[in-house]
């Protein structure tokens, strides 16, 4: 239960910075926040959890690192595009980006 | 004959084949695209005489089913109903696709005109043969289309092009009436093919049996321009006058009596339906023919006539005459279209749709003005013309079951024989005040005149035959009413022949005494407008609002609910504090959580 | 866990676009920029004919456990992989010269396969995969118009992205962890079935909310609009289409099978408010726009609605699967207009991607603006059509439910398709009606000089990759002709044929 909350609060924190956070590279350092607090409430629920069938050997682990890959991934890309833009638009302060709208 | 009834689908293959084939070749062999598109109509009556001399009753499918709850046929059946129909748009349509050789010679992008023609021949076709609502419903909306695409043909023309729109928008509000009622239908009662559904009708409740009435109903205000949906046809007239004479006066606008009659079992057992349709058809016969008094363009007096003489049909079948109903039907097609082809050999011959710029053209166009007479006498239900026996089964009808409405068509049949009669005047006696020279139009022009002409002045008298093809026998002549109506048809006559003696100068001396009454009746007591500020300015008023608040002004409000700090580095931009990006990411957030909350709280669905 | 031997026909369609992607990827290193989107559009054309091969032959049943193949699924995959195929190839001109060009017509490829397995996916993880790769290439095709505006649009769709990454990484999280950490579908939903059920409810609403922002829904569709103005047409198409036919085939299988068993029946409510919402908010901001590829976008928003109608409804015999015919229908109808777009820029490279911008577009080009006109017909819903089928069979189940609120939205439904045409509509009457502001040929010749500065230049993206619009026309055409073969194959064959087609149960 404990870990369950902990991993609300990461989660609620990343997901505050993403909406609030007024420098590119900060949004996505909350991204990585974000997804941290998603893969503690997945390990910790899973293993304090106790349930009918118990799971093979290494699942549990083995999605977690599935998901921490998956942030990984997310960030890479996102990183390119955050450069993408910064060479464009010479800013990365999400106040400036306002052309597309509409 | 029998083989064209049995084959009977060829009415839509055909002509659907035809506007393919027009459509797509027709720029390489363009003599021939008139033609060839004669084809079609050609066909359609062939089947449909074969229908009536046969008296054959035949009925096909291309059947689907589908495993579990639906079963739906698309086929075709011919009985009566279906060869009258077909006679009439067989024979219209030819004679509109003849004149149209003359009237359309050296437009631009005739290949289209003949395939949308073409086209519209083959959907009518359709509408009509179908054996169930689900092809009646394909051929509505696709005679939809090709109205949109006719009347839209002088695109360059904004006019043009916004009527078409208006044209199309308007019978689409008409159509969300119908689709609800073949869904409730459907609903109730798993049917949709025309036996079924009579079948079924009888096991409904009353008040499930009235709702699909009325809502079907709608479909066909839409469709025929019936008050409230008949802002659509006066703008129609945009359209190039052969193609008026077709859809607009014979054809389409038919579809809507035609709906209700081939399903008359259903309003049979909706007599309150019939009471609204009384209603409609009353108000809209009376109204509309005040408007036609008033008019300027000789197709815009036509226009409201037919509105008017459609609330004439509507009126007949709301007291269960609906064998009435379309015996007017047919007889107001031939001298309806006859005074259409009539008003485009006039606009053709004089380059003017104004009846104030027209005048003395029954000397040089002898064919036009005789014929116009013999339409217009037809219309105004003068003896022994056609107008007049189907005009006294409909007006004996309605005012034996209800004094009011009644009174109202005698009222219409009293305006009705003076608007025409103006026009007639105004277009064609007195002295010639235009600027052209008018002259006859070629034979390809004046055949369709004479060949509408003759039913136009005879059909009355097949008035029995109609009426034993779609089951029942017909009337008799009712004196008292038949005197009425032709001395209330005379009366109307001598008061537009006097009024107007001296052709333009009687207009404005008209207009003069008549004053604000007149300007108000050639607007057509300024519903246009009001449409347009009750419904077209609320609508574009919430998208307007909808996409100006959600989507910007939130975020402007937000913003600077929220404080400022901004760095200027030299935009002049709103800085947003948050980016829109953010913005949007937390309506994500929120969503969630919304869904989330509802999830935990919403049990069972 | 092996493939037994006659199984490995199922899968050989993704492994084709897959195989496709690679090879151009190989191609394009080696600078063959017209050989690696040739292999790729060889590779999702085949993958694409084998699936419905597939489809046609094969039952519905699952492979290796955790693919569903045969019917339905493959089906719907093959119809994603054909939609690739056709948009790659009318994207010719810009993909094969534009700095990106190849990748992106691999990315595509990617996303095709990806979401053909996204289809058939019975295991949740490899759901969330699926689902984060399609992210991931869409950040990447928004941002390949190499200006300003198309960054900026693809970082605004990176942190919208992420959010709803983080929804579904949750959501995942407390399925895995409160019940017995199973990823399997099946075994999910047997576990929610024995065990508490609010857990299984938070995480149901999280799911959900990335479903729904990866469809595009109301209060989700914020990324819509931006993405489709600005990335580049052929791309556009892709991504409006395919990704969103996956979704919901995919969502057939997660909402249907892990959260069926059990006393989850407010599931149908979540959907019911969506579409609701996105029914009217799409089409009433729809009616307000005047750039073609926002249109696109809010309309996408509106037909998504739709289709969560039949999520909403009971699972009648053929709901599904009318269901699945509505998105196809859809997707061919959006990839059709935005090629026709492509077409529209290739033949005037100072449009300015209006919709007015396309005046007298269906004059001088008649079969392209047939086309477009015939995937606007589609979009609305007009009889004959391909989408006219889906929205018969959704609205038909919606209308004889007796949930009123599921009739309720059908019958918004209805109404919201025939007031669709005020802004599908408009297009057509630019194609046809209006008048042309100046004259402009047609270009066959390659293109004019690029400019230093994206931002300064007048055409909508680089005008280096200006060119012959033969491809984007001919494309269009293509997917055209699919629309009226979707839309006229059940008058002759029976409606049953068609859903029969894209049923997915086995």
């Amino acid at each position: 239960m404990n870990v369950a909350i902990l991993a609300s609060v990461l989660f609620a924190v990343g997901l505050y910075g993403v909406l609030t956070r007024r420098d590119l590279i900060a949004v996505l350092a909350s991204v990585e926040v974000m997804l941290g607090g998603a893969s503690v409430m997945l390990v910790g629920l899973a293993t304090t959890i106790e349930s009918a069938a118990a799971p093979e050997a290494g699942v549990v682990e083995a999605v977690g690192l599935f998901i921490i890959i998956l942030a990984a991934a997310e960030a890479a890309v996102a990183l390119g595009i955050v450069m993408a833009v910064a060479r464009r638009r010479r800013t990365t302060r999400v106040d400036d980006l306002t052309e597309v709208s509409g | 004959m029998t083989a064209l009834v049995e084959n009977a689908w060829i009415v839509v293959a055909v002509p659907f084949a035809i506007a393919l084939l027009v459509g797509v070749a027709g720029p390489l062999a363009r003599r021939l695209v008139p033609w060839v598109t004669l084809v079609a109509p050609l066909c359609v009556l062939a089947v449909g005489v074969s229908g009536l001399v046969t008296e054959a009753e035949h009925a096909g499918a291309v059947r689907w089913l589908f495993g579990g709850e639906y079963a739906l046929s698309f086929g075709w059946a011919v009985d009566g109903l279906t060869s009258v129909m077909l006679t009439v748009v067989g024979f219209v349509a030819t004679m509109v696709v003849l004149f149209s050789i003359g009237y359309m010679h050296g437009e631009t992008g005739l290949p289209r005109y003949f395939g949308s023609l073409a086209l519209f021949t083959g959907s009518m076709a359709l509408l009509v043969v179908a054996d169930g609502l689900v092809g009646l419903f394909v051929g509505w909306e696709l005679v939809g289309a090709c109205s949109y695409l006719l009347i839209g043909f002088w695109y360059q023309k904004p006019s043009a092009a916004a009527a078409a729109v208006k044209a199309f928008l308007t019978t689409r509000v008409g159509d969300v009436g119908l689709l609800l009622g073949l869904a409730l239908l459907w609903r109730e009662t798993g049917e949709l093919g025309y036996g079924g559904v009579f079948e079924a009708v009888e096991t409904l409740a009353p008040a499930v049996v009235t709702t699909v009435a009325v809502l079907l109903f709608i479909g066909a205000m839409g469709k025929s321009a019936q008050f409230p949906l008949h802002i659509w046809l006066p703008d129609a007239m945009e359209g190039p006058t052969p193609v008026s004479a077709l859809i607009h006066a014979a054809t389409m606008v038919a579809a809507g009596v035609f709906l209700v009659a081939r399903l008359w079992p259903v309003y049979e057992a909706a007599p309150s339906a019939q009471t609204v349709i009384l209603v409609v058809g009353a108000f809209t016969a009376f109204a509309s023919a005040t408007i036609a008094c008033a008019q300027r363009d000789i197709k815009k007096v036509l226009a409201y006539s037919t509105i008017s003489q459609l609330g004439f049909m509507f009126a007949a079948l709301g007291v269960g005459a609906w064998v009435a109903a379309m015996f007017h039907l047919v007889t107001h097609a031939a001298f309806k279209a006859l005074l259409f082809l009539g008003s485009g050999s006039v606009i053709h011959a004089t380059g003017t749709q104004d009846l104030r710029e027209m005048g003395g053209l029954a000397k040089p166009m002898p064919i036009t003005a005789w014929t116009w007479i013999v339409g217009s006498l037809a219309l105004a239900g003068v003896a022994p013309f056609a107008g007049f026996f189907s005009k006294d089964e409909v007006i004996h009808a309605v005012v034996t079951h209800n004094v009011v409405a009644g009174v109202a068509l005698f009222a219409a049949s009293a305006l009705t024989a003076f608007y025409i009669t103006r026009a007639t005047r105004l277009a064609f006696f007195g002295k010639y005040r235009g600027d052209g020279h008018p002259h006859e139009g070629g034979w390809v022009m004046s055949l369709p005149l004479v060949a509408l002409a003759i039913p136009a002045a005879a059909a009355g008298f097949a008035g029995h035959k109609i009426a034993e093809h779609l089951g029942e026998h017909g009337e008799a002549l009712n004196l008292p009413v038949a005197a009425a109506s032709l001395s209330v048809a005379l009366l109307g006559i001598v008061v537009g022949w006097t009024s107007y003696r001296d052709g333009a100068e009687s207009e404005a001396a008209m207009e003069s005494r008549m004053g604000g009454l007149w300007t108000t009746l050639r607007g057509a007591y300024g519903f246009d407008g009001f449409v347009g500020a009750v419904i077209v300015r609320p609508v574009v008023a919430i998208s307007d609002w909808l996409y100006g608040f959600v989507d910007r002004k939130i975020v402007d409000t937000t913003v600077e609910g929220a404080g400022k700090s901004l760095p200027v580095i030299g935009r002049m931009l709103s800085v947003l504090q948050n980016g829109d990006a953010q913005w949007y990411a937390a309506l994500i957030g929120a969503g969630a959580v919304i869904l989330v909350a509802l999830s935990l709280v919403v049990k069972g669905g | 866990m092996s493939i037994p031997r006659e199984d490995i026909v199922l899968i050989l369609p993704i492994a084709l676009a897959l195989a496709g992607a690679v090879l151009g990827l190989i191609a394009d290193a080696f600078h063959g920029r017209r050989l690696a989107v040739s292999i790729v559009i060889l590779g999702l054309a085949a993958g694409g004919a084998l699936g419905i091969w597939v489809a046609v032959n094969e039952d519905p049943r699952s492979v290796a456990d955790i693919l569903a193949a045969g019917g339905g699924t493959s089906a719907v995959g093959g119809a994603v992989m054909l939609i690739g195929a056709v948009a790659v190839f009318g994207g010719w001109t810009w993909f094969t010269r534009s700095s990106m060009g190849a990748g992106a017509a691999v990315l595509i490829s990617i996303v095709c396969a990806t979401s053909a397995t996204l289809a058939a996916s019975l295991d949740l993880l490899l759901v969330i995969i699926c689902l984060e790769a399609l992210a991931l290439s869409g950040y990447a095709l928004t941002a390949q118009a190499r200006n300003g505006r198309s960054a900026e649009a693809s970082v605004k769709y990176v942190i919208q992205g992420s959010v709803a990454t983080g929804l579904l990484v949750l959501g995942f999280a407390i399925l895995f962890g409160v019940y017995g950490s199973k990823t399997d579908l099946l075994e999910i939903g047997i576990a929610i079935g024995s065990g508490p059920v609010e857990p299984a409810l938070a995480a149901m609403g999280l799911i959900v909310s990335a479903f729904a922002y990866k469809l595009g829904a109301f209060p989700f569709h914020s990324w819509a609009p931006d993405v489709f103005e600005t990335a580049p047409p052929p791309s556009a198409g892709a991504m409006a289409s395919i990704p969103k036919i996956a979704a919901v085939s995919a969502a057939v299988f997660v909402f249907g099978v892990a959260f069926g068993v059990g006393d989850t029946g407010s599931l149908s409510t979540l959907w019911l408010v969506l579409a609701a919402g996105s029914i009217l908010f799409g089409n009433l901001v729809a009616l307000k726009q005047t750039s073609y590829g926002r249109m696109l976008g809010y309309s996408g928003i509106a037909q998504v609605g739709y289709v969560l109608v039949g999520l909403a409804a009971p699972q009648a015999t053929w709901t599904m699967s009318a269901m699945l015919v509505l998105v196809v229908a859809y997707g061919m109808a959006v990839a059709c207009a935005f090629l026709g777009a492509e077409a529209v820029r290739q033949i005037r490279p100072e449009w300015d991607g209006s919709i007015d911008g396309m005046a007298g577009i269906g004059r001088s080009q008649p079969v392209l603006g047939v086309g477009i006109a015939i995937a606007m017909f589609s979009l609305t819903g007009m009889p004959l059509t391909a989408g006219f089928w889906g929205k018969f069979g959704v609205f038909g189940a919606a209308l004889v439910d007796e949930w009123q609120w599921l009739v309720a939205i059908g019958v918004l439904g209805i109404l919201a398709s025939v007031v669709s045409f005020g802004y599908y509509g408009r297009v057509l009457r630019a194609l046809y009606f209006d008048a042309e502001a100046e004259a402009s040929t047609v270009r066959e010749e390659p293109g004019s000089e690029s400019s230093a500065e994206a931002e300064a230049n007048p055409s909508l993206f680089d005008a280096s990759t200006d060119g012959s619009s033969v491809p984007a026309q001919a494309a269009t055409a293509i997917a055209a002709l699919a629309i009226m073969a979707l839309g006229l194959a059940p008058v002759f064959w029976g409606l049953e044929w068609l859903y029969e087609l894209f049923y997915v149960f086995g």
